[in-house]
């Protein structure tokens, strides 16, 4: 459908995904329906990050619940509204972890991502589309 | 709202993120901002220098009295996220301090900070609140007390505390006790996560980059794998 979002991720969440399809079958379900809501209206899916001050990323950042509100999280950024693009970042690998975020290393992932987009390495991404 | 929003558990923030709030709490706690860096600090410390008080930074005894490089720090962080905004202080002005029967001169031209975000604030004040009472009950006496003071008289009482006469410079006068996760009652899991995720810059500045990077590319979807997730 030419409405929809594309979902992208790129290798260094990739393995993420990876491990929870793999490891958390049971949960594949929900989080493909959490997937399928985040491309057909990210605008209105998911519950955006509140105090997000700058105006460019407000709303952007998403967060999903797979398996229910004590399941795991997702968190998807809509990088470009008018090119259609949602961007998986963040996927938990266990149930309501609490999580440091302060510890991950997003300046890292960040210079990498970057300079894959502005070098034209859109090879570093993949798109994940539901099954029919 | 969903009833399941209103569902309440405790759950727990990583001290950085706690000093994120508590110092945003402060900011906000003052009713037009804190006028300079050196009245924030000073606010900082007689909050949390009671006995009984969970000690969220740690000071050491410096030139201009209690300082706190992680008050700095966790300041820098709060203005790179936007919380806080800073305002000229609109005079220059020639100050005298006294310090131990010496004068010192300067001139003085900082900055102001002020929040911006009253909802942020309510928030805040209530997890500093709920977690800290007694920390929280401090801030409010520290800023009505000391707050609105002139800075000669609001330096006079800080070097006048006994725990400050008692060191050397570059003693450690106040060391933090915060432990690693604070317990935060009352918040439910998920707006914990919020909170933690609103208040860590890396994270926010990892997908401002990641946006501006988007907006600079022409995607070739051709170069993009495709992947079928099937139930």
């Amino acid at each position: 459908m030419s409405s929809k979002y594309r979902f992208l991720v790129h290798d260094i969440f990739q393995s993420q995904l990876d491990d929870f399809i793999e490891s958390h079958s049971k949960s594949l379900k929900s989080l493909v329906s959490q997937i399928q809501s985040a491309v057909s209206d990210p605008l209105h899916s998911g519950k955006p990050l509140s105090g997000v001050q700058n105006s460019k990323l407000r709303g952007c950042i998403r967060r999903y619940h797979v398996s229910g509100r004590r399941g795991f999280r997702l968190i998807c950024l809509i990088v470009n509204s008018s090119r259609k693009v949602v961007l998986g970042i963040f996927l938990s690998g266990n149930k309501r972890p609490s999580i440091n975020y302060n510890k991950i290393p997003w300046e890292q992932y960040a210079t990498e991502i970057y300079n894959d987009l502005i070098n034209s390495r859109m090879d570093r991404f993949k798109e994940y589309r539901i099954a029919d | 709202m969903k009833q399941e929003t209103q569902r309440k558990s405790s759950c727990a923030i990583p001290a950085e993120i706690f000093r994120r709030i508590f110092l945003y709490t402060i900011i906000g706690e003052f009713a037009d901002g804190v006028y300079g860096a050196k009245r924030l600090q000073k606010i900082a410390y007689v909050s949390e220098r009671g006995k009984g008080i969970i000690k969220p930074f740690t000071y050491k005894k410096y030139y201009y009295g209690q300082y706190s490089e992680q008050v700095q720090d966790t300041n820098e962080q709060l203005l790179s996220l936007g919380f806080v905004k800073t305002f000229p202080l609109n005079t220059i002005r020639k100050t005298t301090i006294t310090i131990d029967d010496d004068t010192y001169e300067g001139i003085e031209q900082g900055n102001g900070y002020k929040i911006s975000d009253q909802e942020m604030l309510k928030t805040c004040e209530s997890i500093v609140s709920k977690a800290q009472p007694q920390l929280m009950r401090a801030t409010k006496k520290a800023i009505r007390d000391h707050g609105y003071k002139k800075e000669q008289d609001l330096i006079d009482y800080c070097y006048g505390l006994k725990e400050f006469k008692a060191k050397d410079e570059d003693e450690i006068i106040l060391e933090s006790n915060l432990p690693k996760w604070v317990k935060t009652p009352d918040l439910s899991n998920d707006k914990c996560d919020e909170l933690i995720l609103s208040f860590t810059p890396s994270f926010i500045d990892f997908t401002n980059k990641i946006v501006k990077g988007f907006e600079k590319t022409t995607i070739n979807w051709n170069k993009v794998d495709k992947v079928v997730l099937k139930v």
